[in-house]
């Protein structure tokens, strides 16, 4: 008992220490940190800081960073005539429909192709599932499910109902496992003189026109349209 | 007093363990910590270590050369996954980031080293290979496309990626060029049961015009499309820096569509001539192709060896049951990674290629061209060189003997067969790559009752049989691309 008496001042002090030392080793970490993403900004704006975190925010932020950072990767808004002087489409208004139109008569592309299907289910218990439809993938990445993780993160589903048998018994099986709540269609052709003509449909709406053309960039999203220069 | 000093070390260790430990969760809550930036110093790195510390037993060896456990011991991928792993692991190991398209989220989303999902588990490299078991579940040669570009045919060399058209979906990357510019590809883990972990590598260019090959029209299956022009995705690929993972693909620094506009049948010869140091002879090329076709030969009897062993798995489960019912035919997951038609169609690519070689050299330089030793081998292989391949194959009825070049036995049962045999079947048509057929039938005999591939399991061969080969036209792509 006597000696139990110096035991317990001595382990408050101990672990008095170990936390004392957590907290300047934290605090180290941080500030390493802090300098290190400000050395990463000035060299690599749209790299590190951004990539992994959640999703729908990242795009937004990979063009305000590239904007603000780094000539290279300026993005300008500039005239249609840039990304095709074929189009003449307003900035806002109907335009992604109206861009693809433009576009699709320009290259006679009469013919859409999808590239791939994906389909957003929601679960009896309130997940989010994302089903894609690759068709001509090979047959184990034809049918993919993934499940949104709380990370926002995708997580792959690979048992399903019907997930061992044809291309179409496991669209129809993973379609049974929640409410469909959007259907997009994505479709992608490279055109005879190297530009790239990538779009989307919602449930048969034009909701999203991305054209590549060298080094230029028409995105129509949401009604609106801009060119980038890259 | 000496109880008391016991406890005193056991609270310090104890207190030690909390103050590491809850400084090491904070401090490596990424996949790994990123203290290096990719530079041209860092790429040649990494084209040097794939030179020197990767091979086909990269993940199957227990221990280094320098007796250290192999951390990567046990890993098993497919081609996709093997492309991903070389740049991650290099990645990991000298603290410099990684990141790859979201495949699951629209608008360039990235993945990256950064991610926090895995900062509760251990750091290093338990948690890098549980970051990798995920990214397996999300990579295809389908987003491969996204997370690289289009290089000129200058940048080619260790660490470029050689992607096919969707059609074949398959890739590979390179380890190395040989002298004779000649690459030593690594690709996905051999099938097998029995087969370790080792990955397959192989040391001649694939076939470009199956790289090339056109997609079928997914709305009319009548229809092609062609994936050989400018702004398209297959053939050789490299890795897009990190500042450059969301431009256009032709504003990625190094972009270039060179590839795209010399014409398939010149693709592979021009990769080839500006790698190679010194020129291969014809009996060099004719061997480099044949020793191709031998570990073609031998991942090929893994395979069906492996298929065999699920389907006594199946028997033995079967009987177990009350009716005793066997299932059929192999499930449409089961049939892709058992069935052999693209596989069996580079092995015919590869030993027409080595045909044509044989026949040019002869012609030109005459017996000469080849060492004694060599020369009775290819004269067995192609008895008749004066002829065409589709001639050969309709008149070369003799049966070859098992006592020549890449004997290998097929199975216990069923004993040895030679190459000369199996290029004679295979020309023949008669090898089957239907997993739903018997041993014998996938490697030529005559058909036997379990041969159940194509009649009772039509409904099951998931469109991936080819039945037979146009000798003509595979001869002919050869000739034109040796002609150039």
């Amino acid at each position: 008992m006597k000696k139990n008496r110096y035991l317990i001042p001595i382990f408050i002090l101990i672990l008095g220490m170990a936390i004392f030392m957590e907290k300047m080793a934290v605090r180290s970490t941080n500030k390493k940190s802090s300098s290190e993403q400000t050395e990463v900004e000035k060299v690599d704006p749209t790299k590190t800081d951004f990539v992994g975190e959640p999703i729908e925010q990242k795009t937004k932020e990979i063009q305000v960073q590239a904007a603000s950072a780094s000539p290279a990767q300026t993005i300008k808004v500039q005239e249609f005539g840039k990304c095709a002087s074929f189009l003449k489409i307003n900035s806002q208004g109907d335009s992604a429909s109206q861009a693809l139109e433009q576009i699709k008569s320009h290259y006679d592309l009469v013919k859409d192709v999808v590239d791939m299907t994906e389909y957003q289910l929601r679960t009896r218990s309130n997940e989010e599932l994302v089903v894609q439809h690759i068709p001509g993938e090979e047959i184990k990445n034809q049918v993919r499910i993934f499940k949104t993780a709380d990370d926002g993160f995708p997580d792959r589903v690979k048992k399903f109902p019907n997930s061992n048998g044809s291309e179409k018994q496991k669209l129809m099986g993973a379609l049974t496992l929640g409410e469909r709540t959007k259907k997009i269609e994505k479709y992608k052709v490279v055109n005879s003189d190297r530009s790239v003509l990538a779009y989307e449909k919602s449930e048969g709406v034009v909701t999203r026109v991305d054209f590549t053309n060298g080094k230029n960039k028409l995105i129509c999203e949401d009604q609106r349209c801009q060119c980038h220069e890259f | 007093m000496k109880k008391m000093l016991q406890n005193m070390k056991v609270f310090l260790l104890l207190a030690v363990f909390v103050s590491v430990g809850a400084t090491s969760l904070k401090a490596n809550a990424e996949v790994w910590p990123t203290e290096n930036q990719w530079s041209a110093e860092w790429e040649q790195k990494y084209h040097d270590w794939l030179k020197t510390s990767t091979d086909a037993h990269l993940f199957s060896r227990q221990t280094n050369s320098d007796g250290t456990p192999n951390p990567y011991y046990g890993i098993r991928v497919d081609c996709a996954d093997l492309v991903y792993s070389l740049r991650i692991i290099f990645s990991y190991e000298n603290k410099l980031p990684w990141a790859m398209h979201n495949p699951a989220s629209p608008r360039g989303a990235l993945i990256s080293n950064s991610i926090s999902r895995y900062d509760k588990s251990l750091a290093g490299i338990k948690r890098l290979k549980t970051f990798l078991t995920w990214v397996y579940d999300l990579v295809s040669t389908h987003g491969l496309p996204d997370d690289t570009y289009s290089p000129p045919f200058e940048a080619v060399g260790p660490g470029t990626i050689i992607l096919t058209s969707k059609k074949n979906h398959h890739s590979w990357t390179i380890r190395d060029i040989t002298r004779a510019g000649n690459p030593d590809l690594l690709f996905n883990s051999t099938v097998g049961r029995t087969s370790g972990f080792d990955v397959q590598e192989r040391l001649s260019w694939p076939n470009p015009s199956w790289i090339f090959e056109a997609e079928v029209d997914k709305d009319d299956e009548t229809k092609n499309v062609n994936v050989y022009k400018p702004g398209s995705y297959p053939g050789f690929r490299y890795w897009r820096p990190l500042d450059a993972m969301t431009v256009p693909e032709s504003a990625v620094p190094g972009y270039s569509d060179e590839q795209f506009t010399v014409g398939i049948s010149k693709w592979k010869g021009i990769a080839q001539s500006k790698l190679a140091k010194v020129k291969e002879t014809y009996d060099q090329i004719v061997m480099r192709l044949l020793n191709d076709a031998c570990s073609d030969f031998q991942q090929r009897i893994s395979a069906v060896a492996e298929v065999e062993f699920l389907k006594g798995a199946w028997k033995e489960q079967a009987e177990q049951t009350a009716d005793g019912t066997l299932p059929v035919c192999l499930s449409a997951e089961n049939f892709d990674q058992y069935s052999t038609p693209s596989r069996d169609k580079r092995f015919v690519d590869g030993l027409v290629m080595a045909r044509v070689y044989f026949q040019k050299g002869m012609k030109e330089q005459g017996a000469g061209a080849f060492t004694d030793a060599n020369l009775t081998i290819y004269k067995t292989i192609f008895p008749l060189i004066s002829r065409s391949a589709a001639e050969e194959a309709a008149l070369d009825k003799s049966a070859k003997s098992e006592n020549n070049f890449c004997s290998l036995e097929i199975s216990k049962e069923m004993g040895k067969l030679s190459l000369a045999e199996l290029k004679r079947r295979a020309f023949a048509g008669w090898v089957s790559a239907n997993p739903n057929d018997s041993v014998s039938g996938r490697f030529g005999y005559p058909k036997t009752s379990k041969d159940i591939g194509y009649s009772a399991c039509k409904d099951q061969t998931y469109g991936l049989g080819r039945s037979g080969y146009n000798l003509n036209a595979i001869e002919k792509d050869a000739k034109a691309e040796i002609s150039q």
